[in-house]
């Protein structure tokens, strides 16, 4: 029978719950050699795509990437938090491509882009229709 | 009677003897001479006759000869002013077809040049932007480099937190 990388992922979330890191890294490696007599190595992305999904889910989390030119500063991710509300997984990284400002993405999903580069990239977008 | 003709000096029997030679000559006249003579101008005539027959023959067959070739020339003529006719106007329609495709190819040339005129304008304008805005990039960025931190990000923080609030509602 064959598996969707969701289905992978879901029963990986139930068994690594509450174990420890070394059951954990046991698991990890009995869940390789399933997939290798599966024939499913190649959904290996996949999976731990969904994998990540399901985490958030299961966890009640938020995953927040955040770029910015300059460092975040405390004040602004604390704002952002209380905002969103949400248990979040934050992530940030440092894009000197922006110019000025920055961009959110949420989930993979939702993507807030405040940043000089995509104003200044619509402003030559539009300028090309002419 | 018998004294008239004694006085004409007839001799009966010398006439009968000259009447017998006259009629022996004639006989022998007429046998080796007369005859043979006359038969040589018949067929003399005949001969002549037959010449001018065949001459006339000849005259005819020439006229006749004269008549086919003029008409075999004529025709001829016929022909070749038909065939030069046809020619002319083969060669007038052969012209008008060349004329009219040389002038399809040379609308074509044009519109192709025209084409490529067309898109060598773009491109050239097309290259002209592209450098104008890596110009026009350069120097907002350099410009906005030099901003400081917080001032050049405020706007845009405002703007992304303000965009947050409407999502999280």
């Amino acid at each position: 029978m064959k598996y969707s990388p969701r289905q992978y992922a879901e029963s990986l979330y139930l068994a690594l719950d509450k174990k420890s890191d070394r059951q954990r890294r046991d698991l990890w490696k009995r869940v390789l050699l399933l997939l290798r007599r599966n024939g499913d190595m190649a959904k290996l992305p996949a999976i731990l795509r969904s994998f990540e999904k399901v985490y958030l889910e299961k966890e009640g989390l938020q995953k927040v990437e955040i770029e910015t030119v300059s460092p975040l500063s405390a004040d602004l991710e604390k704002e952002i938090k209380n905002i969103l509300g949400k248990k979040l997984l934050i992530s940030k990284k440092l894009n000197p491509g922006l110019l000025a400002g920055l961009t959110i993405m949420i989930n993979d999903e939702i993507l807030i882009d405040a940043s000089a580069k995509r104003q200044l990239d619509n402003i030559f977008a539009a300028k090309k229709l002419f | 009677m018998q004294e008239l003709i004694h006085n004409f000096g007839i001799d009966w029997k010398l006439l009968l003897a000259q009447m017998v030679n006259f009629a022996l000559l004639l006989f022998i006249l007429k046998k080796f001479a007369y005859g043979p003579i006359l038969e040589m101008f018949r067929k003399r005539r005949e001969d002549i006759a037959e010449s001018l027959k065949k001459n006339k023959e000849a005259e005819e067959n020439f006229n006749q000869s004269i008549r086919v070739r003029e008409e075999a020339a004529e025709k001829a003529r016929t022909e070749a002013l038909a065939l030069i006719s046809q020619a002319e106007l083969e060669a007038k329609h052969r012209k008008e077809v060349l004329l009219a495709e040389a002038s399809r190819k040379v609308e074509e040339v044009i519109l192709d040049a025209k084409k490529v005129i067309a898109r060598e304008k773009a491109k050239m304008g097309e290259e002209v932007y592209a450098e104008s805005e890596a110009l026009v990039r350069l120097g907002i960025e350099k410009t906005i480099g030099k901003i400081p931190a917080a001032t050049r990000d405020k706007d845009f923080i405002k703007e992304a937190l303000k965009e947050l609030k409407t999502i999280s509602r």
